[in-house]
């Protein structure tokens, strides 16, 4: 019964957070979308963290580390990088919505080229991105909630709890179908009623979740293995048949897991696929001034790192120390609290993993809303729309992509989807050439930006998955550079050679963008 | 601090940030690929965090020394505009 308890306590104070800010909101598409653009640096900074951090922080990070070792630090090195972009891209980003008036990434960049071929891609780039995170989301959300009540036995009237099912009267599921309804509709129904305001709030209480579950899960392990220096040296001694010691606290690794170009490449893709996400563009915009910014920035980059560093390292390494056996590695965290937590606070570092997964799903949820509504709906079926219709419009959106996202990760074979997912933020990365006209550079072109995210979707797709192209000559991620990479460079290429040979924006267009 | 003193200080940080990173994430990291471990933790885990603490230094150095102002001027223009709506 205790997890359950717990359970349904964390949610229970995630909805009341959530409705108190729909109870302060108004209904205007200003309002529901970035607040009015009135959220200060404390909601700000817990709100970026909180997206930014999603369940495979909790879950797929120390997995990494406990099937790769010591490499996958070198990852982590992404978030110093994110936390000068919140400033060095997202002030501009904020200066320019707030003297325009925009609302979504689209509208920026449709705007400065004068295109709507850009507003649609750039919001198809988005949508892509964000539905494969919602349902990976939802999926770890069914999980935990079938670890976590898995040995529970309760019976009460017409309420049963047990062997894997849970029943009310004649109706029955599966904990893993419950668990992931119950997160999927909680998480819905508040997005849906305070939009952005509600996901920032959420997000401030499940950022502060998710920092205290990674650090005490670290400082766990350490106290379970005799210190910080007895967790190295065991570290180090780690071996078997295939692995010589020393083997996890060198590069590349086991199983050659993360070799130099890799590590250099994907924290690039990381860093600024995520902070150029539709979710995270979105909390530029809705900050009240350039000073929440700068400090989310301090905040994020401090916290964050300190969290990957004594959290994540330690449960990942020091996870293949206490259960070297673990036939799926993206368990150990839980393995960990489980085994040396009593049921109630295990129970509540679990919905430490929940906070992760549902602050996550809630800003791309609401992040899609605004892109289909705004960029789609606004723009090529109803231009006369007005605040209150583009509100209701924007929440049937959520209800929708909730619904789909939910049925898809209840599919007994979702490998697609997770092929999906791993492209997300290296699709994220796509947009953020998008960036360089409205920014930094006047001479980029329309046609160039344009070229640039086609030929660079098309060449992140060939280095993702050769063999669908019928490309045999190299695997994935030729040459130990992260597809998302190729799809980059070939992004930068082609938008800085057509942009040559293409005209840009005018004189007047630029004067409202480029100071000087 | 003007302009164009703002913009070569942003410049020189971005440079050294660079650098840090190809320290420690590039070819650098290369230098202490060893299993050594220094003080009973690993080099590769000191390498990584030194590198990372200098990246944070570098935004914390961005942060007071560069931003604060344009923070400051940019509020007083926000409050300067405001007040010449309201006028």
């Amino acid at each position: 019964m205790t997890p359950l308890i717990v359970i349904v306590l964390y949610l229970a104070v995630t909805f009341g957070i959530g409705t108190a800010a729909w109870w302060r909101g108004r209904v205007t598409a200003d309002d529901y979308y970035i607040s009015a653009r009135s959220q200060g640096y404390v909601v700000t900074a817990l709100a970026i963290m909180a997206t930014f951090f999603s369940a495979f922080a909790m879950l797929g990070a120390p997995g990494m580390l406990y099937k790769g070792g010591i490499g996958f630090v070198f990852f982590m090195l992404n978030v110093p990088i994110c936390g000068a972009l919140i400033w060095i891209i997202g002030r501009p980003i904020w200066r320019l919505g707030k003297r325009h008036g925009y609302i979504t990434p689209s509208d920026m960049i449709a705007d400065y080229f004068t295109s709507d071929t850009l507003r649609v891609l750039i919001a198809l780039l988005g949508i892509v991105y964000i539905i494969p995170y919602a349902v990976l989301q939802f999926k770890g959300g069914g999980y935990l909630f079938e670890v976590i009540t898995r040995s529970s036995d309760v019976h009460a009237g017409f309420f049963t709890l047990s062997g894997g099912r849970i029943s009310f009267g004649s109706v029955s599921l599966s904990t893993h179908l419950f668990g992931a309804l119950l997160l999927a509709s909680i998480t819905m129904i508040y997005t849906i009623m305070g939009g952005m305001r509600a996901v920032c709030w959420t997000d401030v209480f499940q950022g502060g979740l998710l920092v205290i579950g990674m650090l005490v899960g670290g400082l766990i392990t350490i106290w379970k293995l005799g210190g910080v220096t007895g967790l190295f040296e065991q570290v180090a001694a780690v071996s078997d048949a295939a692995h010589p010691a020393g083997e996890f606290i060198t590069l590349p690794g086991p199983a050659k897991m993360f070799p130099v170009s890799m590590i250099f490449t994907f924290v690039l893709v990381a860093s600024f696929g995520t902070m150029a996400s539709p979710g995270q563009w979105m909390r530029y915009y809705s900050a009240k001034n350039p000073d929440a910014l700068r400090k989310s920035m301090i905040i994020f980059a401090v916290v964050l790192t300190a969290c990957y560093f004594f959290g994540t390292a330690f449960i990942g390494l020091g996870g293949k120390v206490l259960f070297p056996g673990l036939a799926e590695p993206d368990k150990v965290y839980l393995r960990i609290i489980e085994s040396y937590l009593p049921l109630v606070l295990a129970s509540f570092f679990v919905t430490t993993i929940m906070a992760a997964a549902m602050s996550t799903a809630n800003g791309n949820l609401h992040a899609m809303s605004a892109l289909v509504t705004k960029d789609i709906y606004a723009r090529f079926f109803n231009k006369k729309a007005g605040q209150k219709e583009l509100v209701w419009v924007g929440r049937t959106v959520i209800a929708a992509a909730s619904a789909v996202s939910l049925w898809i990760a209840l599919q007994p074979d979702i490998g697609m989807i997770v092929q999906i997912g791993l492209l997300s933020m290296a699709v994220s990365m796509q947009m953020f050439p998008s960036l360089i006209g409205p920014l930094y550079w006047k001479r980029a072109t329309r046609a160039g930006t344009v070229w640039g995210i086609l030929l660079g979707m098309a060449a992140l797709l060939v280095t993702f998955q050769p063999a669908w192209f019928g490309v045999t000559a190299f695997g994935r991620s030729p040459l130990g550079i992260h597809y998302g990479f190729w799809g980059f460079m070939f992004n930068v290429a082609a938008l800085y050679v057509v942009s040559l040979f293409t005209a840009p924006p005018n004189e007047e267009v630029q004067r409202r963008f480029h100071k000087g | 601090m003007n302009e164009q003193q703002k913009k070569s200080l942003f410049r020189k940080l971005l440079l050294v940030f660079a650098i840090s990173f190809l320290m420690s994430n590039g070819p650098g990291v290369l230098l202490v690929n060893r299993a050594t471990l220094v003080a009973g933790i690993p080099l590769l885990y000191l390498w990584a965090f030194a590198w990372g603490v200098v990246q944070i230094g570098l935004v914390l150095y961005a942060y007071f020394k560069l931003w604060r102002h344009e923070v400051e001027e940019e509020i007083q223009g926000m409050e300067d505009n405001a007040a010449g709506e309201g006028s």
